[in-house]
């Protein structure tokens, strides 16, 4: 054991003078996370969504998509009966079955936004927490029951911005 | 000297296990998958107390077992690898630096490490490039992260006497 080191430990302050140099680099690489991936992030207007299953021998599987311009989804043939959607007043409410007892509650609004709002995968529910899926590119993921929610988007699509509409 | 080594390493993995456990059961901390990783206190303790070699069966033996209780292959695909980068950079930082730079400076750099590593590998793994834009807030939770295991480990060697490591 290192009885020096833990004695030059125990007297040394939390935080020292060249401390400030490894705080310095770390808030610099931290801002340029923040430009690359969300400044510079490619957002364009949802579209639509597409949930996939991550199946152990055949891969990743499209198993539900939803178009937002044409209000229609679909269901993939071998999940009809994991699948079920709950038409509501501002959307839609889709339950996808996983395993014998697993479950994940996603909201389809008509606004242009989708979230899972509940699920049984882990005590942790981590795909309760993801941001809204409000825009295309962005992502909802439940490691456990293996979905992956994908809004789909098209870039330079946005109604408002053209004059051409309404 | 040999046998209280192994102890004393084994007492600091049952108690990262244990403390991996406890934080399991806990929701993420304000984003999806993060948590403070309490459990790199002892990885720490390790390092600096008994050695790199030391830190680092540690950190292996923790997340093999923490997946096989807890996760599967796919949560060890992710934890190990960003567990052990982050123990390299303690090492590194420890070794090189150190004392030059503070035990706090030197965890808050390999939590920060260590959320990146996890974050590239399951992008690239699961080929969901869209998760990149949690980056920013993992480094940032790991910032948090590290402090806390940082000062935490610092009180521990502060006031448990060196003779609990080593009989003298």
């Amino acid at each position: 054991m290192n009885t020096a080191r833990a004695e030059q430990i125990k007297v040394q302050k939390a935080f020292i003078k060249w401390d400030i140099i490894v705080y310095v680099l770390l808030f610099v690489i931290i801002i340029s996370l923040f430009w690359v991936f969300r400044l510079n992030a490619d957002h364009s207007f949802l579209t639509g969504l597409e949930v996939y299953y991550e199946d152990k021998t055949a891969g990743e599987v499209l198993i539900f998509s939803y178009d937002y311009t044409s209000d229609e989804y679909r269901i993939h043939e071998l999940f009809k009966d994991k699948i079920q959607v709950e038409s509501t007043p501002d959307g839609y409410t889709v339950k996808i079955l996983y395993g014998d007892s697993g479950y994940n509650l996603l909201h389809i609004l008509h606004s242009g936004e989708a979230f899972i709002s509940d699920a049984n995968c882990s005590s942790r529910k981590d795909c309760v927490g993801f941001e809204h899926i409000t825009k295309g590119n962005m992502v909802i993921i439940c490691v456990p029951h293996h979905l992956k929610i994908l809004g789909i988007g098209s870039p330079g699509d946005m109604p408002e911005d053209n004059p051409m509409i309404g | 000297m040999k046998t209280k080594r192994i102890t004393v390493l084994s007492v600091l993995t049952a108690l990262a296990m244990i403390m991996f456990m406890v934080e399991s059961l806990f929701p993420p901390l304000f984003i999806p998958g993060a948590k403070l990783g309490l459990s790199n206190i002892f990885t720490l303790l390790a390092l600096v107390m008994l050695g790199p070699a030391d830190a680092l069966a540690l950190i292996g033996v923790r997340t093999i077992l923490g997946s096989a209780f807890f996760g599967g292959f796919s949560t060890l695909m992710y934890s190990l690898p960003a567990g052990i980068v982050s123990v390299l950079v303690s090492i590194l930082l420890l070794y090189l630096f150190f004392p030059h730079i503070s035990i706090v400076a030197i965890s808050v750099t390999a939590a920060v490490m260590h959320n990146l590593t996890q974050n590239i590998i399951y992008c690239v793994v699961s080929r969901t490039p869209q998760m990149y834009a949690y980056m920013p807030y993992l480094a940032l939770v790991g910032v948090l992260a590290g402090l806390v295991i940082g000062f935490t480990a610092r009180l521990i060697v502060k006031y448990v006497p060196l003779s609990v490591y080593n009989r003298k």
